[in-house]
């Protein structure tokens, strides 16, 4: 966790760092009506690259990006137990298959 | 109630509600239950109720309970101070041990007679001062505990009595002792354990407990027909080159005994409960031994609780895993068991009235075997599936559990390690490590001091820099310890030649860990000088304070070698570091359409190697 005054350059370093060592550099993208199930889709997307293409991802959230309690509960999981409850359905567990 | 009320006949019919009751469901409920008895749904629809029909609620409380609803039902308050234990025992006796059980009724006799011999000496003993449990338990719940454990003892093949009558009676006297001391005494803090053990050996002077130890340091090996110390069991600690650091394990005492406990109660199919505080190693014996049993027939059903986990979630999170036996019955395939282990179970946020909602529908899953699916709201039936939980005990954003739900449990506490079980833990870790890559002897010599004095600072930081609501992350625990350790196994033999450079690199790692947390300079200068006093007294070393917290900091990174086979290194030439940073970033403005232009200036220097450490 990054922790410092706005402007002091925390995500311009992560950009160069995670450049650094050939990782994607993802963020979620905030639009109008951002919703749980946009975030939903983000998550899913992230983890089909990291964990089925197998590509090396540096995932970043800022402050700003947290609109709903439920995306942290989502982090939380990931970070404990590597996966989401209930993320992916039936076709996307085919595919994975 | 809808069909019970266009039913007929003269048969009554109960509805249970079992669970919370608080101010705002029931309110709906007036109407049905005073002398009206017609229940008036949200859509306007009435149903009379017929006068067979009755209502049962079922609730550990009436703290919220409004009046209106409190005058409306009759109460019955049932005491455990009044049913006892001995009901529970005797059914428990009769119902697992039948007549045609081949137990010998002289043992049967010896069980029970032991049972109104010792158990409420027990029970008094852990009810006193100044014996105190991190969860709180019941009285019923501990025989309970001990009971399960017994029961498995005497129900296995394996750990079946056998021999003639006097082996036989001391066998089973060691035995009773031994679930005694882990079902009354598992769940107490670590301290009122040593009270607990003179307790134990004054009852069982028969079970012959060697002297040394207390008595929750043995186990009773069967073929010897004695008490022999846990730790007799410990495999010496191997290091293995490929593992991942998190996977590393070192077996203790403390993790075979817990680890061995969740295999048995596993087996007899009884929910568990380890607390403890954090990072004792709770999830991680766990884990470990959940991913052991999984190579045989077992399906770890994991689960993750915060503050936001609601019941829908927790149930869609089970349900996921379960199969699908039978219409009516969840479970596992034939031939498998499922454990549902849940990781900080009293995380959830308790709602107004006092209520866990994911908790309520976890205690339906063990206390009554089943789930509602959310669809229809048909009952489900779950086999073969036990329930592990685990969580700290409450403080801070952990509640106290329901007492309807933690009764259900054989709780475990796990002691906190002593300083010198740490010791030994990570200076295993780190000495393996030195040892099989080879690093040089003068620097694999100081594993002790690099361990005792990450072990002294972390003990020290955790005493003097408390959490404050302004520093509320100034929370310490044994993960930062193994952290340090951590980042040690990221280097490599040829770039920590000499034991000056291990004795900056730990400084380095302990830096990252403990000193990057901090948020003023009076808290930074004090860990300066923490550590500085330790290089002094431990490493016994001269590296001057100027040299590493100077004008230029001691700065380690693989930035100068990251194309090569990423070596983790001191780095000490700052314009070749600042040179191959412009470098990058020039790349990177190349590949990109957003230009980033950055000034390397000390602190964003050491800003960035900051975060390729943890990206590494």
């Amino acid at each position: 966790m990054l922790i410092g005054v706005g402007g002091s350059g925390k995500q311009s370093l992560v950009r160069l760092a995670s450049f650094m060592y050939e990782f994607k550099f993802k963020q979620i993208e905030i639009k109008k009506d951002y919703k749980e199930k946009d975030f939903n889709e983000f998550i899913k997307e992230l983890m089909m690259e990291s964990g089925v293409m197998g590509k090396e991802i540096a995932f970043t959230m800022t402050d700003s990006q947290i609109l709903k309690e439920s995306f942290l509960e989502d982090i939380n999981n990931i970070l404990n137990t590597g996966e989401v409850p209930n993320l992916m359905i039936g076709e996307d567990k085919d595919y994975i298959n | 109630m809808r069909n019970g009320a266009g039913g007929s006949g003269e048969d009554r019919e109960w509805t249970v509600f079992d669970g919370p009751v608080d101010a705002l469901w029931i309110e709906n409920m007036n109407t049905v239950l005073d002398d009206n008895m017609t229940l008036c749904l949200a859509n306007g629809q009435r149903i009379k109720l017929r006068p067979e029909m009755r209502m049962l609620f079922e609730v550990n409380d009436l703290r919220v309970a409004s009046p209106a609803t409190v005058s409306r039902c009759g109460m019955v308050y049932l005491t455990q101070e009044e049913l006892g234990w001995e009901p529970y025992v005797k059914t428990w006796m009769t119902t697992k041990f039948p007549d045609d059980y081949p137990l010998n009724p002289v043992n049967k006799e010896y069980i029970m007679e032991q049972f109104e011999g010792t158990i409420n000496i027990g029970l008094d003993k852990v009810r006193s001062y100044p014996l105190t449990e991190p969860i709180k338990t019941d009285n019923l719940q501990l025989v309970r505990s001990m009971c399960n454990i017994l029961e498995i003892f005497l129900k296995d093949p394996k750990t079946q009595i056998k021999g003639d009558d006097t082996t036989q009676k001391k066998d089973l006297c060691a035995i009773f002792a031994f679930a005694y001391t882990f079902g009354l005494g598992s769940g107490l803090s670590d301290k009122s354990k040593d009270y607990f053990d003179s307790t134990v050996r004054e009852q069982f002077k028969a079970a012959s407990y060697p002297a040394g130890f207390t008595v929750f340091d043995y186990y009773f090996n069967q073929k010897e027909h004695c008490f022999k110390p846990w730790s007799e069991k410990v495999r010496d600690f191997e290091f293995v080159k490929e593992k991942p650091f998190f996977d590393i394990m070192v077996e203790t005492d403390i993790t075979y005994k817990h680890g061995y406990f969740l295999e048995l109660l596993l087996g007899g199919g009884k929910p568990i409960f380890f607390t403890g505080e954090t990072g004792v190693g709770k999830s991680v014996v766990i884990q470990n031994t959940l991913n052991r049993l999984a190579e045989k027939d077992l399906v770890p059903i994991n689960l993750n609780f915060s503050a936001q986990t609601d019941s829908k979630r927790t149930q869609d999170s089970i349900g996921d895993k379960l199969e699908n036996i039978s219409r009516k019955v969840l479970g596992a395939l034939a031939g498998k068991r499922n454990a549902v282990f849940v990781d900080d179970i009293n995380m959830p946020m308790v709602e107004t009235y006092g209520a866990q909602p994911p908790i309520e529908l976890l205690r339906l899953l063990v206390d009554r075997g089943g789930l509602y699916e959310r669809a229809e709201w048909e009952w489900k039936e779950v086999t073969n599936t036990t329930l592990i939980a685990c969580a700290a005990p409450p403080l801070g954003g952990r509640s106290p559990l329901c007492p309807r739900f933690s009764t259900n449990f054989n709780l475990f506490c796990l002691p906190e390690a002593t300083e010198g079980l740490l010791g030994t833990i990570f200076t295993s870790i780190l000495g393996g490590f030195l040892k099989s890559w080879n690093f040089a002897e003068p620097v694999q010599g100081l594993k002790d001091m690099i361990v005792g004095s990450t072990i002294e600072i972390y003990t020290k930081i955790s005493k003097e820099l408390r959490a404050t609501p302004s520093k509320f992350h100034y929370s310490f625990n044994l993960r930062d310890v193994s952290k340090v350790v951590q980042g040690i196994l990221m280097t490599k033999n040829v770039s920590i030649s000499n034991p000056d450079v291990a004795t900056k690199l730990w400084v380095n790692e302990a830096c990252r860990v403990f000193q990057d947390r901090l948020t003023d300079e009076e808290d930074r200068e004090w860990f300066v000088n923490e550590i500085m006093e330790l290089l002094s007294r431990t490493f016994k070393c001269n590296i001057e304070k100027d040299d590493i917290f100077g004008s230029t900091k001691v700065k380690f990174g693989d930035i100068l070698k990251i194309d090569a086979g990423r070596v983790y290194e001191e780095i000490r030439d700052q314009s070749k570091l600042i040179k191959a940073l412009e470098g990058q970033l020039e790349d990177y403005n190349d590949a990109s359409t957003n230009k980033m232009n950055l000034v390397f200036f000390e602190d964003a220097v050491l800003h960035i190697l900051r975060i390729m450490r943890s990206l590494r």
